[in-house]
């Protein structure tokens, strides 16, 4: 027979070695395991990205140009995604089912349990109504961000637009998230790595929901956002909003440079688009629709469009040929209405008498440039390929053939042709008479209408070369532009802007006569197969100290004289007076009329 | 017969009142921080505010009144449990609440203060034996099987308390052992480390065989039983692997913490290890619990209080409940060990092992030792069928510890 004991041995040893049990296990989690804290840390600290304001863009004037809105990004997390009505969800977000549900599909692939956009900067207007509904239905979190707000409505191709990155963006660069917004054009993509500024980082806290509860550790670890650079251009507002003006309903483009320090103050590309509606909620609609319009608005006509830039490059030929020593200053020549050599006639515009090359430029005589041209491209004696090359150089160093270097996106080089370019073209055997169409700036040569200002802008500025540019500052940095001096004597310079200044005093550009503004000039007419020729005007004023240097084109504009140099005129006038003469209202009505296009 | 009247044991009443008082505090904070107006600790004040009454009233009437009742009790409570599984309440998959007076109630809860007061009724009027104690012990059967036929594993475990109060009288040791290890192997095979339990066998067989080389008698014995063991864990296997259907298997593995259930029992279990952890030795401070303010636990009010514990209060916190529990256990052992009354012994260890038990399941699963399997923290977690039942064993016991002699009989 057993006899009760005081109590069980058993039971009280088994009850203490639970408790030590539990209690060794509860000191193991809340003070020896620090994996385990980490990741209680990582289920309620959420590492945040925090989007830097992107830099702003000022005018010359230091006047805002480009600035910043508040705007939001629609962000799901699909794994708390609860959604009963697709095709509401989908309507209230402006995305037909479809489309919603590929995003959808999109985030999903990028995370199920991290929130990543749906849909990306929307503006405050069209988010307040979103956010009245979404924010009921679980797993749709928003994020601050920022869209760009534009103080000038004609400076889409200057400034350039943003879309979202794409995929290659993302593999490129690992500083963009699904929803970043990139510059694709213009200044907002050639300064892409100063505008964007630098992300920050903030813990939050977030609860079971995933919403946010406050900063962790009182945001001992965040890392603050660093503001996009500013971008101070050389752009002048309301000579960009003239210029605009004057361009409308043509398709063309006007660059207008200071010539001494190559600044840009105003740069049209027509027709032109609206920067704000990048930022709509059907933005890809718009973008679509501007790619199928037949009149191509996203194209850059100032940078990218290449014309053959015609008469107005004769002030560059006298140049050349003085530089040949095959005329002098006091050359003459009988216009007898053609220039002709063997089978080959040029034909020229009536027929004139000329006593110095500077009255060739003031009438645009072709038949003395291509009797000047042929003298040049003959002057050796091992035969005109030397001469050729020669020529190709001299107008490589006014910016022909080659890109100027302008600080935005999509310039083209044009195209100046040498010995072995025909040679590719012809074989061998052509000679200075195959190629005579350069020298009245046809053929083969082509030129974009940013060249042609930065041409122009060199014999305006004493033979300076100063690459053409938008931005003189970022930040506080003031920007260093290449300069360049051309070895031109004075005298040949003095007399080519003479024969500039008759063309509008009494040659072909009369119309473009200023009241008291003594300014240069030369029109220009480029032949164009596929229809009505186009409109070219190079100048600058005034003749002394010139303040602007302007090249027009007005496509399918006819005669220079018919657009393109009243439109520069009224540019020159403008920029120099800051009105236009009464006397001359009854023009700026004229050039300011639609020209009429076949589709 | 001398009747010399005892002091109450204070001390274990003090200790509840701690841990009472401490519950409500905490559910207050919890119920504050995560946004209040649940209403969840006013009714636990009310519970406890009822236990009291009706622990006074214990203590008013005589022991032997109560005595009297106890197969009143324990009818009552049987017949209760099989309301609960015909016409009872579903809450959380258990079949295990009835409504009286428009109060949800488990009957189980009241079936163990039964079961400790009749068992131990019946048990010391008895020689003290194995056989006596193994007797003893299928008082805890019929209730047993009803909470499993409610399917409700946590509460069955529980009886699991008898017998292991009964080892005071005679009960097997070694049978609780080998209960206990045959738990864990069923767990283990669940989990499917059946190729580490082989080994295991193996190698113990070895080290058995290199121990006993010199007795010879034994080592029959040792194969036997390494054999026998062997057997058992092949059967469970094949149990499980063959006769469950797929369905049952994940769910028995889901409760074993080995299927990762994003918002299941693995969910819950990882939450519960992240707020612990999160508290660190000195806590966030009451309210200031991060994931006990978020409701990142669920069921963190019931039987996941622990968690906010831990949390708001840390290691420091967390091991002085653990200290209450240990203390309210071992006091009323060692206060009985000296009465006289083999009864109040016996009934001492039955509800000492009852909480034993409580604290074991409940622990262990919001410490990530064990499955998770729901049962509360005794008079910590809310809810009051809980609270009152332990409430009822408590009162019982300070009823009887004061009355050392005049149960002598």
């Amino acid at each position: 027979m057993k006899k009760l004991e005081d109590y069980s041995k058993f039971f009280v040893g088994f009850a203490i070695a639970v408790f030590l049990i539990l209690w060794i296990r509860l000191a193991y989690i809340q003070l020896y395991a620090s994996a385990l804290k980490e990741r209680a840390e990582q289920y309620i600290v959420e590492k945040k990205v925090v989007k830097p304001p992107r830099g702003l863009i000022y005018d010359r004037y230091d006047s805002i140009l480009v600035a910043n809105e508040p705007a939001y990004d629609i962000m799901v997390v699909p794994a708390r995604l609860e959604i009963k009505d697709t095709k509401f969800v989908a309507s209230l977000l402006g995305l037909s089912v479809q489309e919603f549900k590929e995003r959808l599909q999109r985030a999903k692939r990028y995370s199920r349990i991290v929130a990543s956009p749906i849909l990306s900067a929307v503006h405050p207007s069209h988010f307040h109504t979103m956010q009245t509904y979404l924010s009921m239905i679980p797993g749709f979190t928003f994020r601050r961000g920022f869209i760009r707000k534009y103080y000038n409505g004609h400076l889409a191709h200057v400034v350039g637009y943003m879309t979202e990155v794409s995929k290659e963006d993302l593999e490129k660069d690992s500083f963009y998230m699904p929803g970043d917004f990139i510059g694709r054009t213009g200044l907002e993509h050639f300064y892409e790595l100063e505008l964007r500024g630098q992300k920050g980082i903030r813990y939050v806290l977030v609860d079971a929901f995933g919403r946010e509860r406050g900063a962790y550790a009182n945001g001992k670890y965040d890392i603050p956002p660093v503001p996009g650079k500013s971008l101070y251009t050389t752009i002048d507002p309301n000579l960009q909003s003239f210029a605009s003006s004057l361009m409308e309903g043509k398709r063309g483009a006007i660059v207008a440079i200071e010539p001494a320090t190559g600044e840009i103050l105003a740069f049209v590309s027509s027709p032109d688009f609206s920067l704000d509606s990048f930022w709509h909620n059907n933005r890809s609609s718009y973008y679509v629709k501007l790619l199928n319009q037949p009149d191509k608005p996203l194209f850059n006509r100032g940078v990218s469009a290449t014309y053959p830039p015609g008469s107005t490059i004769k002030p560059l030929q006298t140049l050349f040929a003085f530089k040949m020593n095959v005329i002098n200053h006091y050359t003459s020549w009988f216009c007898p209405g053609a220039w002709v050599r063997g089978s080959l006639t040029v034909k020229c515009h009536g027929s004139h008498f000329l006593t110095t090359p500077k009255e060739a430029i003031q009438h645009s005589c072709n038949s003395f440039y291509c009797e000047v041209f042929y003298r040049a491209l003959s002057r050796y004696a091992e035969g005109h390929r030397k001469a050729l090359m020669q020529w190709k150089e001299y107008l490589n160093e006014f910016g022909f053939g080659k890109k100027t270097g302008v600080d935005i996106r999509g310039e083209k080089p044009g195209l100046v042709p040498d010995t072995s370019y025909y040679d590719r073209m012809y074989g061998t055997w052509w000679k200075p008479t195959t190629i005579i169409s350069l020298a009245i700036g046809q053929g083969e040569w082509l030129a974009t209408p940013i060249q042609l200002a930065t041409y122009v802008s060199v014999i305006a500025n004493g033979g300076w070369f100063v690459k053409p540019h938008f931005v003189r500052k970022i930040d506080t940095f003031m920007l260093e532009w290449d300069s360049v001096k051309i070895d031109i004597p004075e005298k040949d310079l003095q007399h080519v802007r003479d024969g500039m200044k008759k063309v509008i005093e009494e040659g072909t550009a009369r119309i473009a006569k200023i009241p008291d503004i003594e300014w240069a000039g030369k029109t220009g007419t480029a032949q164009n197969p596929h229809g009505e020729d186009h409109s070219l005007f190079v100048g600058f004023a005034p003749l002394d100290s010139p303040r602007i240097a302007v090249a027009v084109m007005v496509e399918n504009g006819g005669f220079g004289s018919r657009w393109a140099a009243p439109i520069a005129s009224f540019i020159v006038e403008y920029y120099l007076k800051g009105s236009i003469d009464s006397s001359r209202l009854w023009l700026l009505e004229r050039v300011k009329q639609p020209i009429k296009y076949e589709q | 017969m001398v009747v010399s009247r005892q002091k109450m044991d204070w001390w274990v009443l003090i200790i509840y009142l701690i841990i009472s008082v401490w519950s409500i505090l905490t559910l207050y904070f919890i119920d504050v921080s995560s946004g209040g107006a649940s209403g969840v600790w006013q009714r636990q004040v009310m519970w406890l505010a009822i236990s009291l009454v009706v622990g006074f009233v214990i203590l008013m009437i005589d022991s032997q009144l109560i005595l009297s009742f106890s197969w009143l009790f324990y009818t009552i409570a049987i017949l209760l449990m099989l309301v609960a599984i015909v016409q009872g309440q579903v809450v959380r998959n258990i079949h295990a609440w009835v409504v009286i007076g428009g109060f949800r109630f488990q009957p189980v809860e009241l079936a163990k203060v039964a079961t400790a007061l009749i068992t131990a009724r019946w048990v010391a009027r008895r020689k003290p034996s194995v056989i006596t104690a193994v007797k003893g012990s299928l008082w805890a059967v019929l209730p047993a099987l009803l909470a499993l036929a409610q399917k409700d594993w946590g509460s069955a475990m529980t009886f699991a308390a008898v017998p292991l109060a009964l080892t005071y009288v005679g009960f097997p040791w070694l049978l609780v052992i080998a209960g206990i290890a045959l738990y864990l192997v069923l767990l283990a095979v669940i989990a499917g480390y059946i190729k580490y339990l082989l080994i295991l066998y193996g190698v113990t067989l070895l080290v058995l065989i290199l121990i006993f080389r010199k007795q010879k008698e034994y080592i029959k014995y040792v194969f036997g039983g390494v054999v026998l063991v062997t057997l058992i864990t092949l059967s469970m296997e094949w149990a499980f692997t063959k006769v469950l259907k797929p369905y049952q298997q994940q769910r028995l593995k889901v409760l074993v913490g080995q299927e990762k259930d994003p918002r299941g029992a693995a969910y819950n279990v990882i939450q519960a290890e992240n707020a612990i952890a999160y508290g660190g030795l000195t806590g966030t401070g009451l309210g200031q619990g991060f994931f006990t303010s978020f409701k990142f636990v669920p069921e963190q009010t019931t039987d996941f209080i622990f968690c906010a514990v831990a949390e708001e209060t840390g290691f420091i916190g967390g091991t002085i409940l653990m200290v209450l529990y240990i203390a309210l256990i071992l006091r009323m052992i060692i206060y009985v060990s000296k009465h006289r009354s083999p009864l109040v012994k016996i009934y001492a260890h039955a509800i000492a092992s009852f909480f034993l038990m409580h604290i074991l399941i409940n622990l262990g699963m919001v410490l990530g030792l064990l499955p998770v399997i729901g049962i509360p923290l005794p008079l910590f977690s809310y809810g009051g069928s809980q609270m009152l039942s332990f409430s009822l064993m408590v009162f019982i016991y300070l009823n009887f510890s004061r009355e050392r002699y005049t149960l002598l009989r």
